[in-house]
């Protein structure tokens, strides 16, 4: 079994995906910490999911769209750490000034109340921006590695999809209709009624504002297109890697083999699944079990026995007793073996990251989170199969 | 004082990803339901989780009966465009073009707030309707809702005339009212997700009409032993060399303990920033004892003593 950083760095680019509230965050942080720490490497580790708390704990001020040094002091580090967060605002205000034909159109665009709409508040935009502003990052030859935190999405896995979906906005008939000579437009049988009734929807004043928008807005399309479709490239390149992670409670079996086969249909290469925040495995040996036993049924006398002096404590006993019986129990429920079990055999490397004891609130914390993984060995059946080989 | 909770027509379940918010809302629509309002409870990213926790396997833009007074719709914004043309704008000639729909469609995924407004529009447009009680909206993560309770003043503000502007209008006088309209904040009790939920709070309050009533703490660890309690338990300590496996069992309840300590510390940052005024509820963590079904029921009753 390897360990979990060398997962990783036979890597230029990690994505670390998984569903809200598993930890993505903590642990793109934590696993470019290690690596920069381990190893001679320029580290970038570019979150999307805006978390002011990460700049606190990597003792930086505040993440923005450029990288900026993250100092190890005191960890003996071989590398280098960057961070960088998408701030959709600015990355988008950054595109249209990169990918507007002329000035002039750039600096209509921004002006624009659609446009700033669009870029500040809007769903699906901060995707866009998000791809973009990694796909600059993860080009960046000044990394040798480049950790990627992804951002919260109804599917874990949709953020990846925003390269295609903005192909195909700039190739719609939706772009060619908004954009089309308002005189050609209200002669075409096509598309009268729409206009007729959008007009008599959103107002005719709103609508020559939306096409007029759409009219500067489709000058950024080739520029735009052409650096998603490199970072859709990008993705399925063996350099490529992504590490999946969930968390070890609720109905997470199902979610962490749609997230796995998600990966696979889109023909990204999965490099590990991480259990996050997952119970110490020592809690729970056969041992454990007896000593719950005993707590129940015979500790309560030998107590009494020693506590006669202390009547308070005497009468909790029974209390304690009770308790200590019933939180191991819970945790033992709880452990999310299910989880580890149903993923122990799919062929993926497969880690668990034990829920963190100190505060996770400096680098050498984080670190030390990696420090903890433990891989989970394939059951003894599938590597009886694994040596025979396939047939 | 749960009661005044359920007095309200529309409230929005919001926090971050992860953090229960189906399992809220699908608990207060239950609780709604068993005093037997009529509750409509919506889910707006279509993921199915709150039909799927209510036990229902399918949901659609119809609402679907999932218990008595209990209704589950999935929103999905090409039917409420649909709807929407076919109640408010009269044209014969439009049923003439099946086309026409899916154009539609593409300007609201273009033009911005239009989607957003479809969503809010038909949620305002059923309090109207009035033949729910109480509509429950299970939004999508954090951002996403501030876009959508937001829109009603954003696309008010871009759009001068025409139908919707006169839609956002009606739409906003519901939104703002604190005894129609309330936003209901999820959180649970680790340090990003308070963070990520004071800063939702701020953004509520400035960026959206909507009023925020309270705050659900979901999946807190509670009751570490504590006082005279420790002692016995150092006194249990003892015996870890006769009773082999007794280091695990303890182990695991220091581990609750300092788990239970930060929690306490997290929600006591929460309360305080979210100011006294906000009322925090909290939900204890289950350790997945229970099938998502079953947990709503038991949220459900956690939620009515707690709530204020």
């Amino acid at each position: 079994m390897t360990n979990l950083l060398e997962n990783l760095l036979d890597r230029e680019r990690v994505f670390v995906v998984g569903s809200g509230g598993v930890g993505k965050t903590t642990l793109s942080a934590a696993l470019a910490i290690k690596a920069a720490i381990e190893r001679p490497l320029n580290v970038l580790v570019v979150t999307v999911d805006p978390a002011k708390r990460l700049a606190g704990t990597l003792g930086v001020a505040a993440l923005a769209n450029t990288p900026r040094e993250v100092e190890l002091a005191g960890l003996g580090a071989k590398g280098q750490l960057w961070a960088a967060s998408v701030d959709m605002k600015s990355a988008w205000d950054d595109l249209v000034k990169q990918f507007s034909p002329d000035g002039e159109t750039a600096d209509r665009i921004l002006a624009s109340p659609i446009y700033h709409n669009l870029s500040a508040k809007f769903i699906g935009s901060y995707d866009y921006a998000a791809v973009q502003v990694l796909a600059a990052l993860t080009a960046d030859d000044r990394y040798d590695l480049v950790i990627v935190d992804t951002p919260p999405s109804r599917n874990a896995l949709d953020f990846l999809d925003a390269p295609a979906r903005l192909r195909e906005f700039f190739s719609s008939p939706l772009l060619a209709l908004l954009t089309l000579p308002r005189r050609t437009r209200l002669f075409s049988a096509a598309t009268r009624p729409f206009y007729l009734v959008a007009d008599l929807v959103l107002g005719s004043a709103f609508l020559t504002d939306l096409t007029d928008f759409f009219s500067d807005f489709a000058k950024l399309a080739p520029g735009l297109v052409e650096q998603s479709r490199s970072f859709s490239e990008l993705l399925t390149v063996p350099a490529t890697g992504f590490v999946a992670v969930a968390a070890p409670y609720g109905p997470s079996v199902d979610e962490a083999h749609r997230l796995l086969e998600a990966l696979r249909a889109r023909n990204l290469s999965a490099v590990a699944f991480i259990v996050n925040r997952s119970l110490p495995s020592w809690f729970f040996t056969p041992d454990a079990q007896a000593a719950r036993e005993w707590l129940t049924n015979e500790a309560p006398d030998i107590l009494a026995s020693v506590l006669v002096d202390n009547a308070k404590a005497a009468a909790a006993v029974l209390r304690v007793t009770s308790e200590l019986v019933f939180t191991h129990e819970q945790f033992a429920r709880a452990r999310g073996r299910e989880l580890i079990d149903a993923l122990r055999d799919v062929g993926i490397d497969l880690f668990e990251v034990p829920i963190a004891e100190p505060d996770l609130d400096s680098p050498e914390a984080l670190a030390a989170l990696i420090t903890s993984a433990v891989g989970v060995q394939p059951s003894k059946q599938s590597q009886d199969t694994a040596a025979h080989g396939p047939r | 004082m749960i009661e005044e909770l359920l007095r309200k027509r529309l409230i929005f379940v919001a926090g971050k990803g992860g953090v229960g918010k189906s399992t809220v809302a699908a608990a207060l629509a239950l609780l709604g339901a068993r005093r037997g309002l009529r509750v409509l409870v919506v889910e707006v990213d279509g993921k199915g989780d709150v039909a799927a926790m209510l036990g229902l396997r399918d949901t659609s833009f119809t609402p679907h009966l999932a218990a008595p007074n209990l209704w589950v719709m999935e929103m999905d914004t090409e039917a409420a465009l649909a709807e929407y043309l076919r109640i408010y704008v009269k044209v014969p000639f439009i049923s003439k073009f099946p086309g026409l729909g899916k154009i539609f469609d593409f300007v609201s995924t273009a033009a911005p707030g239009v989607r957003e407004i479809l969503v809010v529009g038909k949620l305002c447009y059923e309090v109207r309707q009035d033949r729910y009680d109480l509509i429950v909206v299970d939004p999508p993560a954090s951002g996403h809702v501030v876009s959508q309770l937001g829109v009603a003043g954003d696309v008010g503000e871009l759009i001068q005339l025409g139908l919707v502007k006169n839609q956002t209008e009606w739409m906003l006088k519901i939104l703002e009212d604190p005894q129609q309209s309330v936003a209901l904040l999820v959180a649970t009790p680790e340090e990003t997700p308070v963070e990520e939920a004071l800063e939702l709070a701020d953004r509520i309050r400035v960026e959206t009409p909507v009023h925020l009533e309270g705050a659900v703490v979901n999946r807190r660890f509670d009751g570490a032993l504590a006082g005279v309690e420790r002692e016995v338990v150092d006194e249990i300590r003892k015996y870890r060399d006769l009773v082999a496996g007794l280091t695990e069992v303890v182990g695991a309840s220091d581990l609750f303990a300092r788990i239970c300590r930060r929690h306490d510390r997290n929600l006591a940052v929460l309360r305080e920033q979210l100011g006294h005024a906000i009322n925090v509820a909290t939900i204890g963590e289950y350790f997945g004892i229970f099938e998502p079904h079953e947990l709503v029921g038991e949220v459900a009753e956690v939620l009515e003593v707690e709530l204020w």
